[in-house]
């Protein structure tokens, strides 16, 4: 009886904290177990299951043997995440840091990429990926957190002379290479708005510029600014910048192009018209043309004066 | 006989009496919050003014005749003035041509339209350039270059004076691909590939929609007066998106914002339908004596069934309708609640198809001793109140009334730095970190 009792407890326990342990939300790789030849590339995509639970920010650690495999390139253009305090990026030894944010919040059920990475087998051996120091936030304006797990991911490095470095095996590492997603790139970053102001807190409420956008295939490179007071970029005039870029013309009289480049070298210009036009009077070209004008008036008046008064004086003479 | 007599004078009398007053009794004014019986229409209102003030007023209605003198006249009854309402704004991009088209705009009472201005500026709210177009109702700005530009369209009077100003429209010229400099490479690098998306549903009639794409504003809209709208993006890549769609309704209340990832394919144009965006919803009461009604309002679809939570214990639901511009109003009796501090949000569905958006946004009263009246004011259809929900809300750092890419960028240049500010420490803890970054997040209205 007492036997029954224990069983039917421990059931109902099962079916009511199961389907909790289940829904939770968690951080996993994608794929969890591959197997590679020692020197060539692999890919592997961090994600995050939230299972209906509305987030707006993750961050963590990504952990890997540096003397097993070194990062080729990271990967965040096709995030669930659309701005990133921290981008993926190697800090000191195998640790990959990241923070990111996505407004209104992410609540999907099918599990979302935050960024992949491309590794360069370097040793033989077994590779374990993991992940720590993670963190996932509610969308409900108070930061909280949110329960959350996290996966593993298994890489077996094999030797050169493996059967696994089949030609089909080498053609997937090379797809993988930086120069092969370079030239299937053909496609531009996408569209941006830069926004200009100004705060108390930041160079001095000067002026600055606020730009950003992602590029979904091969990722943004760099970014480059022109400041101008004609309606169009000259082409040597760029300067490589970041945001938040401080602005030259404090007046706000200049056209501002900002020039995102992707990783192909494809580039998005946008324009951001004069937040206070110049006034025709203000620009250094009118005064230049408007003395020109009076000098060439004053020219003219002045010999027209000169051809009138000649006649006369040799009427005079002639009388004379 | 003189007894009969008698009598068909009495009826005579009180059928002449009924006729008389029923010849004055214009019909009732009412609304959801009162109703005047019998009102008497005065004479048109007009005001005095001098270079400071302006008056208005009416008199005690059983006066009947006009009171004057050297320096005042006095109108009794009820006042009527001219009206011009504005007409609705809607917008798209086609390629890099700008097409605007609007509603004719409506006067009555002596006023009359005689045309109308396009305003267009590069900047939200200010600095616009206006061009008289005459009476037409649509206008193509062809071969725009690339940029953000907002337009408004101005009513004007038979005078030519500008009486309505519409709602302002954001559009975006996308700028053109340039190809990459190198040569070589699979895929044909630097042909334009068109893929794009088109987003459809059910916003507020005259609400404005907005479409973020990856946190950014890509596109606005506003909705047609059966709350449905349409968004066409193009121009975008193959790959994953993060959509987010939201909608104020016409007393500037937000929604909650509908998210939904995408994928898109290179060559092809996806369509995301069924968007039904949740209710907005407002209280007059921040605090409600407890047996007083609280009124509930807010906008949804026309014409729909709403249900209104209030949680409590145990959670109590009740319905009611929305009119035909999508307005709603619950007077809900506070009886029945406890004492202390509850919840309300509402969701909406379609009468003639079975179709239920989520709830929206939950706002919170209390149930005390006393009445403490929203600061912001009841807003309804026929007398729209704009409030700006963002105002004053933490995250917007510059104080613009948004929470945006400009709000980010402040809160990143602080991010980890020792000594913060204290108006970007969000949660006030001494530091910027990924907590204040999400409740940053959580205010976001591009």
């Amino acid at each position: 009886m007492k036997i029954k009792t224990l069983l039917s407890s421990v059931l109902i326990l099962i079916i009511i904290v199961l389907p909790r342990m289940t829904l939770a939300s968690s951080l996993s790789f994608s794929p969890t177990s591959q197997k590679v030849a020692k020197g060539e590339l692999l890919k592997v995509g961090v994600y995050i299951s939230t299972e209906g639970e509305d987030i707006n920010a993750v961050t963590g650690h990504l952990n890997f043997p540096s003397e097993m495999v070194s990062v080729d390139s990271i990967n965040y253009g096709n995030s669930i995440l659309s701005f990133w305090p921290e981008a993926p990026h190697k800090t000191s030894g195998g640790v990959i840091s990241f923070s990111g944010v996505t407004p209104g919040g992410y609540a999907a059920t099918s599990k979302g990429l935050l960024f992949s990475v491309v590794f360069k087998s370097l040793k033989e051996g077994s590779v374990d990926l993991s992940l720590s120091d993670y963190m996932a936030l509610k969308n409900d304006g108070e930061g909280s957190k949110v329960s959350l797990s996290s996966g593993t991911s298994s890489i077996v490095v094999t030797p050169v002379s493996s059967s696994i470095t089949t030609s089909a095996g080498t053609d997937a590492s090379k797809n993988l290479s930086q120069e092969a997603i370079v030239a299937k790139d053909g496609e531009a970053p996408e569209t941006f708005i830069p926004l200009v102001g100004d705060h108390q807190d930041i160079f001095d409420s000067k002026y600055f510029i606020v730009f950003s956008t992602t590029d979904k295939i091969s990722g943004i490179d760099h970014y480059e600014i022109q400041e101008s007071v004609w309606n169009y970029a000259a082409p040597s005039s760029w300067v490589k910048a970041e945001s938040p870029y401080l602005l030259r013309d404090q007046k706000l009289h200049s056209y501002v192009f900002v020039k995102a480049f992707d990783r192909a070298g494809n580039t998005r210009m946008e324009t951001l018209y004069p937040l206070y036009p110049q006034k025709f009077y203000q620009s250094i070209a009118f005064w230049v043309i408007i003395i020109l004008v009076t000098f060439f008036v004053v020219f003219f008046f002045k010999k027209k004066l000169r051809s009138e008064i000649c006649p006369t004086n040799n009427e005079n003479q002639n009388r004379s | 006989m003189e007894k009969s007599n008698h009598y068909f004078k009495t009826i005579l009398s009180l059928l002449f009496f009924g006729l008389f007053f029923g010849s004055v009794s214009a019909s009732d004014i009412s609304s959801t919050h009162f109703i005047i019986s019998d009102p008497v229409i005065g004479t048109s209102g007009g005001y005095q003014s001098s270079g400071s003030f302006k008056m208005f007023g009416t008199g005690n209605s059983l006066f009947s005749a006009l009171g004057s003198s050297v320096s005042f006249i006095s109108d009794y009854g009820f006042l009527y003035f001219p009206f011009i309402n504005s007409g609705v704004l809607g917008g798209s991009v086609n390629s890099s041509d700008v097409n605007l088209s609007w509603t004719a705009s409506t006067a009555g009472l002596g006023f009359n339209v005689s045309g109308y201005k396009i305003g267009r500026s590069l900047t939200s709210g200010s600095g616009y350039t206006f061009n008289s177009v005459g009476n037409t109702l649509n206008v193509i700005y062809a071969s725009q270059p690339a940029g953000t530009y907002y337009f408004i369209v101005q009513t004007l009077d038979g005078l030519g004076s500008v009486a309505a100003t519409s709602n302002e429209v954001v559009l975006t010229v996308s700028s053109t691909v340039v190809p990459p400099t190198q040569t070589g490479g699979a895929g044909g690098a630097g042909v334009p590939i068109s893929t794009g998306a088109i987003f459809s549903g059910r916003a507020y009639p005259g609400s404005k929609v907005f479409l973020s794409k990856d946190g950014q504003l890509a596109a606005s809209t506003v909705a047609g007066g059966d709350a449905n709208f349409t968004i066409s993006l193009t121009g975008l890549s193959s790959g994953d998106y993060l959509f987010l769609v939201y909608a104020e309704d016409q007393a500037g209340r937000r929604s909650t914002t509908f998210t939904f990832p995408v994928t898109l394919t290179s060559g092809a144009t996806s369509n995301i339908g069924g968007i039904f965006i949740a209710p907005t919803i407002a209280t007059d009461k921040d605090e409600v004596k407890q047996g007083d009604n609280l009124t509930i309002i807010g906008q949804a679809v026309p014409n729909g069934q709403v249900s209104i939570s209030v949680h409590s214990s145990p959670e109590l639901f009740v319905k009611t309708t929305s009119d035909k511009y999508g307005g709603y109003v619950y007077n809900f009796d506070t009886s029945v609640l406890d004492m202390g501090d509850h919840l309300t949000k509402s969701k909406a569905s379609l009468s003639d198809a079975p179709i239920i958006s989520a709830y929206g946004r939950a706002i919170g009263f209390k149930v005390g001793d006393k009445n403490v009246y929203s600061q912001n004011p009841v807003s309804t259809p026929e007398t729209p109140v704009v409030v700006n929900p963002t105002c004053g809300v933490k995250a917007d750092l510059n104080n613009d009334c948004r929470v945006n890419l400009f709000d980010y960028s402040i809160l990143a240049y602080w991010y980890q730095k020792p000594q913060v500010s204290s108006k970007v420490d969000l949660n006030h803890d001494g530091k910027v970190d990924l907590i204040d970054f999400s409740i940053m997040a959580y205010y976001w209205t591009i």
